[in-house]
Protein backbone atom coordinates (compact mmCIF):
# COMPACT_ATOMS: atom_id res chain seq x y z
CA UNK A 1 0.00 0.00 0.00
CA UNK A 2 2.75 2.27 1.06
CA UNK A 3 4.86 1.55 -2.36
CA UNK A 4 1.54 2.62 -4.20
CA UNK A 5 1.15 5.76 -2.79
CA UNK A 6 4.62 6.33 -2.97
CA UNK A 7 4.79 5.72 -6.41
CA UNK A 8 1.85 7.66 -7.41
CA UNK A 9 2.79 10.46 -5.49
CA UNK A 10 6.45 10.26 -7.13
CA UNK A 11 5.32 9.89 -10.41
CA UNK A 12 1.97 12.05 -10.65
CA UNK A 13 4.32 14.39 -9.30
CA UNK A 14 6.96 14.17 -12.23
CA UNK A 15 3.84 13.95 -14.57
CA UNK A 16 2.65 17.68 -13.83
CA UNK A 17 6.27 19.19 -13.07
CA UNK A 18 5.85 21.41 -15.43
CA UNK A 19 2.57 22.61 -15.20
CA UNK A 20 4.12 23.22 -11.41
CA UNK A 21 6.70 25.44 -12.52
CA UNK A 22 4.62 26.98 -15.04
CA UNK A 23 1.63 27.67 -12.25
CA UNK A 24 4.20 28.99 -9.80
CA UNK A 25 6.24 31.41 -12.41
CA UNK A 26 2.62 32.83 -13.95
CA UNK A 27 1.35 33.27 -10.40
CA UNK A 28 4.22 35.42 -8.90
CA UNK A 29 4.48 37.31 -12.14
CA UNK A 30 0.45 38.42 -11.45
CA UNK A 31 2.78 39.99 -8.44
CA UNK A 32 6.09 40.95 -9.88
CA UNK A 33 5.66 41.86 -13.57
CA UNK A 34 9.05 42.16 -13.60
CA UNK A 35 9.82 38.81 -13.23
CA UNK A 36 8.42 37.39 -16.52
CA UNK A 37 8.40 40.68 -18.51
CA UNK A 38 5.74 40.31 -21.29
CA UNK A 39 6.84 41.98 -24.66
CA UNK A 40 5.81 42.54 -27.86
CA UNK A 41 8.40 40.73 -30.24
CA UNK A 42 7.75 41.64 -33.63
CA UNK A 43 4.63 43.44 -35.78
CA UNK A 44 3.98 42.94 -38.94
CA UNK A 45 1.38 44.47 -41.20
CA UNK A 46 -0.62 42.31 -44.05
CA UNK A 47 -3.75 42.67 -46.29
CA UNK A 48 -6.04 40.23 -47.45
CA UNK A 49 -9.34 40.33 -49.78
CA UNK A 50 -12.52 39.78 -47.25
CA UNK A 51 -15.61 39.65 -49.19
CA UNK A 52 -18.60 41.93 -48.11
CA UNK A 53 -20.66 39.92 -45.81
CA UNK A 54 -24.51 39.20 -46.10
CA UNK A 55 -25.46 41.02 -42.91
CA UNK A 56 -23.76 43.89 -40.65
CA UNK A 57 -24.67 43.32 -37.65
CA UNK A 58 -21.01 43.72 -35.48
CA UNK A 59 -20.55 40.21 -34.45
CA UNK A 60 -21.53 38.78 -37.66
CA UNK A 61 -18.99 40.80 -39.33
CA UNK A 62 -16.59 40.21 -36.95
CA UNK A 63 -16.90 36.55 -37.48
CA UNK A 64 -16.68 36.69 -41.03
CA UNK A 65 -13.60 38.43 -40.99
CA UNK A 66 -11.95 36.24 -38.86
CA UNK A 67 -13.34 32.51 -40.60
CA UNK A 68 -12.30 34.97 -43.75
CA UNK A 69 -8.49 35.40 -42.70
CA UNK A 70 -8.62 32.11 -41.21
CA UNK A 71 -7.25 33.41 -38.06
CA UNK A 72 -6.96 31.35 -34.97
CA UNK A 73 -8.50 32.78 -31.42
CA UNK A 74 -11.22 34.71 -29.63
CA UNK A 75 -12.70 37.98 -31.28
CA UNK A 76 -12.79 40.22 -28.31
CA UNK A 77 -16.59 41.59 -28.52
CA UNK A 78 -15.85 44.99 -27.19
CA UNK A 79 -13.11 45.75 -29.60
CA UNK A 80 -15.84 45.49 -32.56
CA UNK A 81 -16.42 49.11 -33.79
CA UNK A 82 -17.97 50.61 -36.50
CA UNK A 83 -17.29 53.75 -38.01
CA UNK A 84 -19.78 55.95 -40.07
CA UNK A 85 -18.05 54.95 -43.60
CA UNK A 86 -19.71 51.04 -42.71
CA UNK A 87 -15.25 50.67 -42.01
CA UNK A 88 -15.13 47.93 -38.80
CA UNK A 89 -12.06 47.56 -36.38
CA UNK A 90 -11.80 44.94 -34.17
CA UNK A 91 -9.30 42.58 -32.06
CA UNK A 92 -8.33 39.26 -32.26
CA UNK A 93 -6.16 37.25 -29.71
CA UNK A 94 -4.46 34.25 -28.88
CA UNK A 95 -1.74 32.84 -26.85
CA UNK A 96 1.41 34.64 -28.41
CA UNK A 97 -0.55 36.56 -31.17
CA UNK A 98 -2.73 39.70 -30.93
CA UNK A 99 -4.11 41.11 -34.27
CA UNK A 100 -5.80 44.22 -34.66
CA UNK A 101 -7.83 44.31 -37.89
CA UNK A 102 -9.38 47.31 -40.32
CA UNK A 103 -12.09 45.85 -42.48
CA UNK A 104 -13.09 48.19 -45.26
CA UNK A 105 -16.64 46.25 -46.90
CA UNK A 106 -16.94 48.26 -49.91
CA UNK A 107 -13.12 47.07 -50.80
CA UNK A 108 -13.51 44.09 -49.61
CA UNK A 109 -10.25 44.46 -47.94
CA UNK A 110 -8.93 43.45 -44.59
CA UNK A 111 -5.65 45.36 -43.26
CA UNK A 112 -4.27 43.08 -40.02
CA UNK A 113 -1.48 44.68 -37.68
CA UNK A 114 -0.27 41.42 -36.24
CA UNK A 115 1.66 41.40 -32.88
CA UNK A 116 4.15 38.40 -31.59
CA UNK A 117 3.92 38.23 -27.89
CA UNK A 118 6.90 36.56 -26.13
CA UNK A 119 7.56 33.43 -24.48
CA UNK A 120 6.35 35.14 -21.17
CA UNK A 121 3.18 35.89 -22.36
CA UNK A 122 2.79 32.59 -23.56
CA UNK A 123 2.80 30.85 -20.18
CA UNK A 124 0.75 33.38 -18.89
CA UNK A 125 -1.85 32.42 -21.26
CA UNK A 126 -1.49 28.61 -20.66
CA UNK A 127 -1.82 29.56 -17.11
CA UNK A 128 -5.32 27.46 -16.45
CA UNK A 129 -6.29 27.41 -19.94
CA UNK A 130 -8.58 24.60 -20.29
CA UNK A 131 -11.32 24.94 -23.14
CA UNK A 132 -8.97 25.57 -25.95
CA UNK A 133 -8.69 28.00 -28.17
CA UNK A 134 -10.90 28.13 -31.44
CA UNK A 135 -8.88 27.10 -34.88
CA UNK A 136 -5.83 25.77 -32.66
CA UNK A 137 -6.58 22.06 -32.32
CA UNK A 138 -3.13 21.09 -31.07
CA UNK A 139 -4.37 23.30 -28.15
CA UNK A 140 -6.84 20.47 -26.54
CA UNK A 141 -4.14 18.19 -24.81
CA UNK A 142 -2.99 21.14 -22.77
CA UNK A 143 -6.76 21.61 -21.56
CA UNK A 144 -6.36 18.01 -20.79
CA UNK A 145 -3.36 18.56 -18.65
CA UNK A 146 -4.66 21.81 -17.11
CA UNK A 147 -7.57 19.38 -15.47
CA UNK A 148 -4.84 16.51 -14.82
CA UNK A 149 -2.60 18.45 -12.96
CA UNK A 150 -5.03 19.81 -10.37
CA UNK A 151 -6.33 16.01 -9.89
CA UNK A 152 -3.16 15.27 -9.75
CA UNK A 153 -2.14 18.19 -7.02
CA UNK A 154 -5.06 17.09 -4.94
CA UNK A 155 -4.03 13.50 -4.67
CA UNK A 156 -0.17 14.62 -4.10
CA UNK A 157 -1.62 16.33 -1.02
CA UNK A 158 -3.53 13.05 0.25
CA UNK A 159 -1.00 10.83 -0.67
CA UNK A 160 1.76 13.21 1.12
CA UNK A 161 0.07 13.20 4.14
CA UNK A 162 -0.72 9.58 4.47
CA UNK A 163 3.13 8.78 3.40
CA UNK A 164 4.61 11.00 5.94
CA UNK A 165 2.15 9.52 8.61
CA UNK A 166 4.00 6.23 7.79
CA UNK A 167 7.03 7.53 9.35
CA UNK A 168 6.53 7.36 13.34
CA UNK A 169 9.75 9.01 14.12
CA UNK A 170 8.17 12.55 12.37
CA UNK A 171 4.66 12.09 12.59
CA UNK A 172 4.13 13.78 15.80
CA UNK A 173 5.56 16.99 14.93
CA UNK A 174 4.33 16.39 11.38
CA UNK A 175 0.80 16.50 12.27
CA UNK A 176 1.43 19.51 14.78
CA UNK A 177 2.95 21.68 11.96
CA UNK A 178 0.32 20.47 9.84
CA UNK A 179 -2.64 20.89 12.42
CA UNK A 180 -1.65 24.37 13.18
CA UNK A 181 -0.86 25.89 9.77
CA UNK A 182 -4.13 24.30 8.08
CA UNK A 183 -6.49 25.70 10.76
CA UNK A 184 -4.41 29.36 10.78
CA UNK A 185 -4.67 29.28 6.73
CA UNK A 186 -8.30 28.05 6.82
CA UNK A 187 -9.66 30.57 9.65
CA UNK A 188 -7.58 32.83 7.33
CA UNK A 189 -9.80 32.02 4.40
CA UNK A 190 -13.11 31.75 6.13
CA UNK A 191 -12.35 35.12 7.79
CA UNK A 192 -11.27 36.95 4.53
CA UNK A 193 -14.54 36.12 2.99
CA UNK A 194 -17.05 36.55 5.77
CA UNK A 195 -15.48 39.58 7.26
CA UNK A 196 -12.67 40.66 4.91
CA UNK B 1 22.76 15.25 3.55
CA UNK B 2 21.21 16.95 0.72
CA UNK B 3 19.00 14.49 0.34
CA UNK B 4 17.90 15.05 3.92
CA UNK B 5 17.51 18.80 3.41
CA UNK B 6 15.90 18.73 0.08
CA UNK B 7 13.24 16.17 1.63
CA UNK B 8 12.72 18.63 4.47
CA UNK B 9 12.16 21.43 2.17
CA UNK B 10 9.67 19.32 0.21
CA UNK B 11 7.41 18.32 3.44
CA UNK B 12 7.47 21.44 5.18
CA UNK B 13 6.76 23.70 2.67
CA UNK B 14 3.71 21.49 2.00
CA UNK B 15 2.77 20.97 5.45
CA UNK B 16 2.98 24.93 5.81
CA UNK B 17 1.13 25.86 2.79
CA UNK B 18 -1.16 22.59 2.02
CA UNK B 19 -4.14 24.24 2.80
CA UNK B 20 -3.90 27.45 1.11
CA UNK B 21 -2.47 26.33 -2.22
CA UNK B 22 -5.40 23.36 -2.08
CA UNK B 23 -7.62 26.44 -2.57
CA UNK B 24 -6.25 27.75 -5.20
CA UNK B 25 -5.99 24.49 -6.79
CA UNK B 26 -10.09 23.91 -5.82
CA UNK B 27 -11.06 27.62 -6.60
CA UNK B 28 -9.31 27.29 -10.20
CA UNK B 29 -11.26 23.77 -10.60
CA UNK B 30 -14.33 26.04 -10.32
CA UNK B 31 -13.18 28.42 -12.62
CA UNK B 32 -12.40 26.24 -15.44
CA UNK B 33 -15.57 23.89 -14.78
CA UNK B 34 -17.95 27.16 -14.42
CA UNK B 35 -20.69 25.84 -16.20
CA UNK B 36 -20.55 22.77 -13.64
CA UNK B 37 -21.36 24.70 -10.80
CA UNK B 38 -25.15 26.68 -10.86
CA UNK B 39 -25.50 30.20 -11.85
CA UNK B 40 -28.18 32.30 -9.88
CA UNK B 41 -30.98 33.13 -12.30
CA UNK B 42 -31.63 36.38 -11.15
CA UNK B 43 -27.85 37.72 -10.90
CA UNK B 44 -26.20 38.53 -7.96
CA UNK B 45 -28.26 40.09 -4.96
CA UNK B 46 -27.77 43.58 -4.81
CA UNK B 47 -28.89 45.47 -1.40
CA UNK B 48 -29.03 48.78 -1.40
CA UNK B 49 -29.43 51.37 1.78
CA UNK B 50 -28.95 55.00 2.42
CA UNK B 51 -28.03 56.37 5.73
CA UNK B 52 -27.28 59.94 7.21
CA UNK B 53 -23.66 59.89 8.71
CA UNK B 54 -21.62 62.26 10.84
CA UNK B 55 -17.51 63.17 9.85
CA UNK B 56 -15.59 66.15 10.71
CA UNK B 57 -12.53 65.58 8.35
CA UNK B 58 -12.47 65.96 4.18
CA UNK B 59 -15.51 63.52 2.72
CA UNK B 60 -13.18 62.77 -0.25
CA UNK B 61 -10.10 61.29 1.40
CA UNK B 62 -8.74 57.76 2.02
CA UNK B 63 -9.20 58.14 6.29
CA UNK B 64 -12.93 58.62 5.17
CA UNK B 65 -13.02 55.14 3.42
CA UNK B 66 -11.96 54.11 6.96
CA UNK B 67 -14.31 56.26 8.54
CA UNK B 68 -17.09 54.31 6.48
CA UNK B 69 -16.28 51.20 7.16
CA UNK B 70 -15.73 51.18 10.89
CA UNK B 71 -19.02 53.10 11.32
CA UNK B 72 -21.20 51.37 9.00
CA UNK B 73 -19.20 47.82 10.09
CA UNK B 74 -18.38 46.13 6.72
CA UNK B 75 -15.15 44.76 5.60
CA UNK B 76 -13.08 44.27 2.53
CA UNK B 77 -10.48 46.12 0.62
CA UNK B 78 -10.64 49.37 -0.61
CA UNK B 79 -10.54 49.58 -4.65
CA UNK B 80 -11.39 52.80 -6.19
CA UNK B 81 -12.19 56.62 -4.93
CA UNK B 82 -13.17 58.69 -7.28
CA UNK B 83 -15.36 62.31 -7.54
CA UNK B 84 -18.85 62.17 -8.74
CA UNK B 85 -20.96 64.48 -10.09
CA UNK B 86 -22.39 64.58 -6.96
CA UNK B 87 -20.15 63.60 -4.46
CA UNK B 88 -17.32 60.89 -3.99
CA UNK B 89 -17.48 57.05 -4.70
CA UNK B 90 -15.93 54.56 -2.58
CA UNK B 91 -15.96 50.87 -3.86
CA UNK B 92 -14.43 47.89 -1.94
CA UNK B 93 -13.90 44.21 -2.89
CA UNK B 94 -14.07 41.07 -1.02
CA UNK B 95 -14.27 37.38 -2.32
CA UNK B 96 -18.18 37.20 -3.67
CA UNK B 97 -18.90 40.46 -2.52
CA UNK B 98 -18.63 44.19 -4.08
CA UNK B 99 -19.45 47.21 -1.76
CA UNK B 100 -19.52 50.80 -3.57
CA UNK B 101 -20.40 53.86 -1.37
CA UNK B 102 -21.59 56.75 -3.17
CA UNK B 103 -21.57 60.05 -0.49
CA UNK B 104 -22.89 63.41 -1.10
CA UNK B 105 -20.87 66.68 -1.91
CA UNK B 106 -21.74 67.44 1.83
CA UNK B 107 -20.68 63.99 3.48
CA UNK B 108 -23.73 63.71 5.64
CA UNK B 109 -25.21 61.18 3.37
CA UNK B 110 -24.14 57.94 2.16
CA UNK B 111 -25.72 54.97 -0.23
CA UNK B 112 -24.32 51.70 0.42
CA UNK B 113 -24.80 48.92 -2.20
CA UNK B 114 -23.21 45.47 -1.32
CA UNK B 115 -23.50 43.27 -4.48
CA UNK B 116 -23.38 39.74 -3.33
CA UNK B 117 -22.06 37.13 -6.02
CA UNK B 118 -23.03 33.30 -6.11
CA UNK B 119 -20.98 30.37 -5.25
CA UNK B 120 -18.84 30.73 -8.46
CA UNK B 121 -18.30 34.49 -7.85
CA UNK B 122 -16.91 34.00 -3.83
CA UNK B 123 -14.41 31.23 -5.88
CA UNK B 124 -13.29 33.81 -8.56
CA UNK B 125 -12.91 36.44 -5.97
CA UNK B 126 -10.93 34.10 -3.81
CA UNK B 127 -8.64 32.86 -6.98
CA UNK B 128 -7.96 36.21 -8.57
CA UNK B 129 -7.26 38.53 -5.51
CA UNK B 130 -3.60 39.89 -5.38
CA UNK B 131 -1.37 42.58 -5.76
CA UNK B 132 0.68 44.19 -2.67
CA UNK B 133 -1.93 47.73 -2.10
CA UNK B 134 -2.67 47.45 1.23
CA UNK B 135 -4.75 47.39 3.91
CA UNK B 136 -2.11 45.13 6.15
CA UNK B 137 -4.80 41.90 5.92
CA UNK B 138 -4.80 41.55 2.17
CA UNK B 139 -1.09 42.32 1.95
CA UNK B 140 -0.89 38.79 4.38
CA UNK B 141 -3.14 37.24 1.81
CA UNK B 142 -0.99 38.31 -1.21
CA UNK B 143 2.43 37.27 1.05
CA UNK B 144 0.66 33.52 1.01
CA UNK B 145 -0.25 33.64 -2.53
CA UNK B 146 3.29 34.72 -3.18
CA UNK B 147 4.15 31.62 -1.15
CA UNK B 148 2.00 29.02 -2.39
CA UNK B 149 3.27 30.19 -6.19
CA UNK B 150 6.62 29.68 -4.83
CA UNK B 151 6.11 26.50 -3.08
CA UNK B 152 4.70 24.70 -6.71
CA UNK B 153 8.66 25.46 -8.13
CA UNK B 154 9.77 24.46 -5.09
CA UNK B 155 7.74 21.37 -5.53
CA UNK B 156 8.56 20.43 -8.55
CA UNK B 157 12.45 21.16 -8.27
CA UNK B 158 13.13 19.00 -4.89
CA UNK B 159 10.76 16.19 -6.23
CA UNK B 160 12.90 15.42 -9.13
CA UNK B 161 15.98 15.57 -7.19
CA UNK B 162 14.70 13.35 -4.56
CA UNK B 163 13.01 10.78 -7.39
CA UNK B 164 16.76 10.65 -9.01
CA UNK B 165 18.32 10.26 -5.49
CA UNK B 166 15.55 7.53 -4.51
CA UNK B 167 14.63 5.88 -7.37
CA UNK B 168 16.94 2.76 -8.51
CA UNK B 169 15.07 2.17 -11.80
CA UNK B 170 14.53 5.71 -13.78
CA UNK B 171 12.72 4.72 -17.13
CA UNK B 172 9.04 5.61 -15.75
CA UNK B 173 10.49 8.71 -13.60
CA UNK B 174 12.16 10.12 -17.22
CA UNK B 175 9.36 9.21 -18.95
CA UNK B 176 7.04 10.86 -16.90
CA UNK B 177 9.34 14.15 -16.72
CA UNK B 178 9.64 13.60 -21.24
CA UNK B 179 5.81 13.50 -21.42
CA UNK B 180 5.49 16.05 -18.76
CA UNK B 181 7.69 18.86 -20.61
CA UNK B 182 8.01 17.86 -23.90
CA UNK B 183 4.19 18.98 -23.65
CA UNK B 184 5.05 22.80 -22.09
CA UNK B 185 7.81 23.02 -24.22
CA UNK B 186 6.22 21.54 -27.67
CA UNK B 187 2.59 23.87 -26.55
CA UNK B 188 4.86 26.99 -25.79
CA UNK B 189 6.69 26.36 -29.79
CA UNK B 190 3.46 25.28 -31.34
CA UNK B 191 1.91 28.82 -30.47
CA UNK B 192 5.56 30.83 -31.48
CA UNK B 193 5.16 29.19 -34.91
CA UNK B 194 1.79 28.80 -35.62
CA UNK B 195 0.25 31.24 -37.95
Amino acid sequence: MRKWLMNLHLYGGLLCSSYLVLYGLTSLQFNHAWLLPEKTTSTIEWSAPVPMPSTFNKQAVADHVKAQLDLPGWVHPWSIQRDREQNFTLEVSRPGKHYAIHYDPRAAVAVVTEQRRNVAAIMRNLHGLYHGVPGLPWLRPWGWFTELTNWIVLLAVGTGIVLFAYRSRERRTNFIVMGVCGVLSLGFILYIGLVG
Amino acid sequence: MTYTIFRKIHLYASLIIAVFLLMYFITGYVMIHDQTFTHRESGPEVIETTQSIHYDGAAGDAAFADHLQRTLGFGGKLTGQRKTADGWRFTWFRPGVDIEADVTAAGDSVTLRETRHDFRGLMNGYHRMHQYNGPLLYDLWTLLYDLASLSLIVFAVTGVYLWWRHSRRKIWGVLCLSASWGLAVGTIVYLMLTR
